[in-house]
């Protein structure tokens, strides 16, 4: 490689030869392992299945129309999320800075839900060292809400930062259109939360 | 790329985020309004088809991946695999039931009638097809051996003296329990109890070992030992409470040698009647446990059975019971 491509490639910022910008192939990456993280938690989730031998047990804990609420929810913010990175694609500012706010709000709603739930579940005798459904749904869906509310304060860090420093159109955008991929990914893991552990129970 | 979204993009986001929605409210109204029309396993598939519809919408509508590079794609997809891959395999490993079995219960049936056809014919020599182990019963009392010395008719009365000693013998064995008595007839088995050890071996290591350890040894303070242990259980009249543990698992404090031990044991249902008579079995006899027993009737696959339609009660209260 000669050295005036290598400049070539440092004045292009982050892109390297792939020509994709190397934020976003790291975030797809850690995506494609975060997958396994939880294709691991959930496969515990569903070995322990059934296997509890005192309650509560999931059907009596589990509330569905809550969960369909926060599940909803979750989705919507993904809509949102992906609305705010359109409106900053096309420097459209106060609509991204609308659109982002309202994606960490609903994401918010969904983790205010998440505390209600395991807060109910305690009050119902159900703890992580109860039974085994306990200790694996805990694990589970407390790693998933973890992931939620690390995406909620990438989202306002970012928010924030586009107040304090000029950010527009699509240079910006790459660093958003990350966090949107983690948005949508917690999202994803959540559809399918909601139809192997909470569904299920009541087939 | 972005360049190829002619179309206004955002109405495309309007649409899937209807669509996501109405499919959210179908599960839901699945699950909560009981479908009479539907069998379970339709409701199951649908749940889950209509999750792998929502997955793959906003992967590939929200995350873009429908028009960007396929190289985020394939990075996704591979982890994607491996998640299902893992997802599918390790329910699968934990609940197979088979693996201790390798040859089969038709052919373990027809290997014992051969045993029974040589054993009546020529006492001297040991089949070949015979996998078990015959074992010593230091229970076995010398008055028992007397009965047996007097009983001219041979195997099979033998059998069922040693499963009248297990104390639950029903009236009426299959064919499949006469023929493993057969084998019990052999000159050596005076007294003996008769088990297939290297089952009982088989199921402990697919099942037991990542907990109880491989000498039976337990981890100290976070899993009780089976070593030493089972005898002094077995010996206070805990032969039943062994096997109802194997079957509905145990939870609470409980303490082994002077150390308290507070986990969770799950139950084993899903292994075969013949599976846990065998690992009991094993568990009572391996690892020097036999000399230990004062008196040891063999678990069989019909008291496995029977402990499985009754009510175990409070295993924790039970095994209080047997401390005293």
């Amino acid at each position: 490689m000669s050295s005036a491509t290598v400049a070539a490639a440092q004045a292009q910022g982050d892109h390297r030869s792939t020509n994709l910008p190397d934020i976003k192939l790291l975030m797809w990456l850690f995506l494609a392992s975060d997958c396994m993280m939880f294709g691991a938690l959930i496969a515990t989730y569903m070995i322990y299945r059934e296997r509890s031998l005192v309650g509560p047990f999931p059907v009596d804990v589990f509330d569905i129309p809550l969960t369909t609420v926060s599940t909803f929810v979750l989705l919507m913010s993904s809509f949102l999320m992906v609305l705010a990175l359109h409106y900053l694609r096309v420097n459209d500012i106060p609509k991204f800075r609308l659109w982002t706010f309202g994606t960490a709000f609903f994401g918010s709603i969904f983790l205010g839900f998440q505390i209600y739930e395991f807060r109910h579940f305690v009050d119902l005798g159900l703890t992580v060292h109860q039974n085994l459904f306990g200790t694996t749904f805990f694990i589970l869906t407390g790693t998933h809400g973890v992931h939620v509310a690390l995406g909620v304060l990438m989202l306002l860090g970012f928010l924030i930062s586009s107040y304090l420093r000029p950010t527009t159109g699509e240079s910006s955008a790459v660093y958003l259109d990350v966090i949107a991929l983690y948005w949508h990914f917690v999202d994803i893991v959540w559809i399918v939360i909601f139809t192997v552990i909470y569904l299920i129970e009541f087939v | 790329m972005s360049q190829k979204k002619k179309s206004n993009p955002v109405a495309t986001y309007v649409i899937t985020a209807i669509i996501l929605a109405i499919i959210t409210y179908i599960e839901f109204a699945i699950i909560e309004y009981e479908i009479a029309w539907l069998s379970s396993a339709a409701i199951l598939f649908w749940l889950i088809a209509l999750s792998v519809v929502k997955f793959i919408m906003v992967v590939a509508i929200f995350m873009h991946l429908k028009d960007d590079e396929l190289t985020y794609t394939g990075f996704f997809s591979s982890g994607m695999l491996l998640a299902l891959g893992t997802f599918i395999v390790l329910p699968i490993l934990f609940t197979v039931a088979s693996i201790p079995d390798p040859i089969g219960p038709e052919v373990r049936a027809q290997a014992a009638e051969q045993t029974q056809e040589a054993g009546n014919g020529d006492l001297s020599t040991p089949p070949p097809a015979d996998r078990s182990t015959q074992i010593e019963a230091p229970g076995a009392a010398p008055a028992d051996a007397t009965v047996r010395d007097a009983d001219s008719t041979g195997g099979q009365e033998t059998g069922e003296e040693a499963q009248a000693q297990a104390g639950e013998a029903p009236a009426d064995e299959d064919a499949q329990a006469v023929a493993d008595e057969g084998e019990e007839a052999e000159p050596a088995a005076a007294g003996a109890i008769d088990f297939d050890r290297e089952q009982g071996e088989a199921v402990y290591a697919a099942n037991c070992v990542s907990c109880h350890q491989g000498e039976g040894q337990g981890l100290p303070g976070v899993f009780p030992p089976l070593a030493g242990h089972i005898p002094d259980l077995i010996n206070a009249g805990g032969r039943d409470y062994v096997i109802d543990v194997v079957l509905y698992g145990l939870q609470g404090p409980i303490e082994v040698d002077g150390q308290t031990y507070n986990g969770v044991m799950p139950a084993w249902q899903q292994l075969s009647d013949d599976d846990i008579a065998a690992v009991v079995n094993h568990m009572a006899t391996a690892w020097g446990n036999e000399e230990q027993l004062d008196e040891f009737a063999v678990v069989t696959e019909e008291d496995v059975a029977q402990h499985r339609d009754q009510d175990p009660g409070d295993l924790l209260e039970r095994r209080a019971a047997l401390a005293q």
